[in-house]
């Protein structure tokens, strides 16, 4: 095996190297701006902005019950606002991590009009009680994020929980 | 009582969403593929709909899809061809495009009832997307593209199937006319 230290070219393979890395990243790097900038220069797209209460009670439910999350939505604006919620896995403070199933929801919403998003989603038997909480996404619009809390009471003592299925 | 809680959909700032601005933009996103690359085009539809997944997998819909695809041979075929390509690598030098926007902008415009007046108006100018500062790149990886896509779909099928509802015939049987006659059950008619 060859000894480097002994090479006399070595220390210049070595800048050679770094300076073929350097003008690479470089390159990718000016690629990179150029392609933004380039987007810069494209079409705007007008887009839907969330805006309302932040604040909301927790929502209260029972083992092996259902809960509904529901939101009256006014669309503002001039055309008709389409979007999908989808629910955040639920977190408790004791770090139980919920995922309540929940199929996405798409609405449409005429400008001008209120409509109201309803989720149901199953509470299962052997979720240890809490308050979980997480957010209903409404994806893709800027400020999209609902926060929800849900309240699981613990079963009144001498009642048997009911097996999920 | 308690006061009753509504979320509003509102406008950005300086960007209005009218039957006109949505169809300026729609006719400027065309003429822009005269000024772009097919690689550019393709590369930012592609980086688009992976920051969607991306968005979409931090739910539990997308999540449970996330989990599913990792664990399927779709997630690691498409893995590997994707970095064999190194399609990440590319996909990630470019803007995303806004997908899910410009589907629910189309849609809008789809459904709206002053398009023709709209039409009229044209050539409506369009605002460019420099005035909201430079896009950003995001690391594009191919689950978070194929949940995008799936999310994406899912959305596109339900506006379709929302907007033909009122249009969409329900009849199971379809009875011939007496009016016509009958066709002397000759299948050359």
């Amino acid at each position: 095996m060859m000894d480097d230290t002994k090479d006399p070219a070595a220390p210049f393979a070595e800048l050679v190297r770094l300076q073929m890395d350097f003008q690479a990243r470089l390159a990718e790097e000016t690629l990179r701006y150029l392609r933004k900038l380039q987007a810069s220069g494209l079409p705007m797209t007008p887009s839907t902005v969330v805006r309302g209460d932040q604040g909301r009670p927790p929502i209260h439910g029972v083992l092996g019950g259902t809960i509904e999350f529901t939101e009256e939505i006014e669309n503002r604006q001039r055309v008709h606002a389409i979007f999908t919620a989808m629910l955040t896995p639920l977190v408790a403070d004791d770090g139980t991590t919920w995922f309540a199933r929940e199929d996405p929801t798409t609405l449409i919403v005429p400008p001008g009009e209120t409509m109201t998003l309803s989720m149901r989603f199953d509470v299962p038997a052997e979720l240890p009680p809490g308050t979980y909480r997480g957010a209903v996404v409404l994806a893709g619009l800027e400020g999209g994020a609902l926060p929800a809390a849900v309240e699981i009471a613990a079963p009144p003592r001498g009642r048997r929980r009911r097996n999920a299925s | 009582m308690p006061r009753k809680r509504i979320v509003s959909l509102v406008d950005e700032e300086d960007a209005e969403r009218t039957t006109a601005t949505l169809l300026a933009s729609l006719a400027a996103r065309l003429a822009t593929l005269y000024v772009i690359s097919g690689a550019d085009a393709v590369g930012s539809l592609t980086a688009g709909f992976a920051a969607y997944g991306r968005e979409v997998g931090r739910t539990e819909p997308g999540a449970r899809m996330r989990r599913a695809l990792e664990r399927s041979r779709l997630g690691a075929n498409g893995a590997a061809i994707w970095r064999a390509l190194r399609i990440d690598e590319w996909a990630a030098t470019i803007p995303p495009t806004p997908v899910t926007q410009q589907l629910r902008n189309d849609i809008a415009l789809l459904m709206a009832d002053d398009v023709e007046e709209a039409i009229e108006a044209l050539p409506i100018p369009s605002q460019p997307q420099g005035t909201r500062g430079l896009p950003r790149t995001i690391d594009a990886d191919f689950v978070d593209f194929t949940l995008g896509l799936w999310a994406y779909a899912r959305e596109a099928a339900y506006a379709i199937e929302a907007m033909t509802e009122r249009t969409m015939d329900d009849d199971e049987v379809v009875a011939p006319n007496p009016k016509e006659g009958s066709s002397g059950g000759s299948i050359l008619r």
